[in-house]
């Protein structure tokens, strides 16, 4: 009598893994109209962050041109993006690099 | 020495420190900016609708189609807070945030209007007679008031 056949075991596919999406980044931008304690006041209110860290992010958007505030999915970034420019930055998102 | 323009008086409550004519040309900003954003000119509005992926047409169409109107009515919304704190005794925090962002809303404007690109345009010496004269001087004084707005809403 043969032995029964058996499916062997199926490796994983790489597509049934669960990929977790790369996160996004909120970028703000230098821009030569707003206040930098605007800009300070605004990072603390839209983020929660204490004023030594939204003053720091503000420094570096003043100093390098652009600072990330932020990062997490594409839809949770783009709504920050939107909150941003609804105060008056220049904002964008990307994957993070 | 020059008293803010901005002070707080209780807890959650504000006032603007303007005479008449401060008021009344704070109240005309309203209208004003009312007709750029009518009027869709994408020069002077640029700053006001950046792009939030640059380098993504797609993406960046989408983001127009679902964020675009949303951000148009804020706006609308922040600059009746114009006329609102022109005529009024006091405001509460949200509506001097709201104020706060129109104030800046029409500085975005004003930038495009009198062509500042850089930080040194911003500073750049002027003549009185100079035809961007009028939009200068409304610019700055437009950043004293919202620096000193910042300054009083850090009391809280």
């Amino acid at each position: 009598m043969t032995a029964p056949m058996t499916t062997p075991l199926r490796p994983p596919e790489a597509d049934d893994v669960a990929v977790p999406e790369r996160p996004w980044v909120v970028i703000v931008w230098n821009d030569p109209v707003n206040l930098m304690q605007y800009v300070t006041f605004v990072f603390q209110k839209l983020f929660g962050y204490p004023k030594a860290k939204a003053e720091k992010l503000m420094m570096e958007v003043h100093e390098e041109g652009r600072s990330v505030v932020a990062s997490g999915t594409r839809e949770k970034c783009e709504l920050d993006v939107f909150r941003l420019h609804e105060h008056g930055l220049w904002a964008t998102t990307q994957h993070d690099e | 020495m020059r008293g803010r323009l901005v002070t707080r008086l209780d807890p959650g409550r504000f006032r603007l420190v303007l005479d008449d004519d401060p008021r009344d040309l704070i109240e005309s900003l309203g209208p004003q900016l009312s007709d750029v954003l009518m009027s869709g000119d994408s020069e002077l509005t640029a700053r006001l609708f950046p792009p939030a992926y640059p380098d993504d047409d797609e993406r960046e169409a989408e983001f127009r189609r679902l964020m675009g109107d949303d951000l148009l009515a804020k706006r609308f919304d922040d600059l009746d807070q114009l006329r609102a704190a022109a005529e009024s005794e006091s405001m509460t925090t949200d509506e001097l945030e709201s104020f706060l962002r129109a104030v800046n809303s029409v500085r975005l404007v004003l930038s495009s209007v009198i062509g500042i690109e850089t930080e040194e345009d911003a500073h750049e010496p002027y003549e009185l007679e100079d035809d961007d004269a009028v939009p200068r001087i409304v610019y700055e004084w437009l950043s004293a008031l919202l620096a000193d707005g910042i300054w009083a809403l850090e009391l809280d």
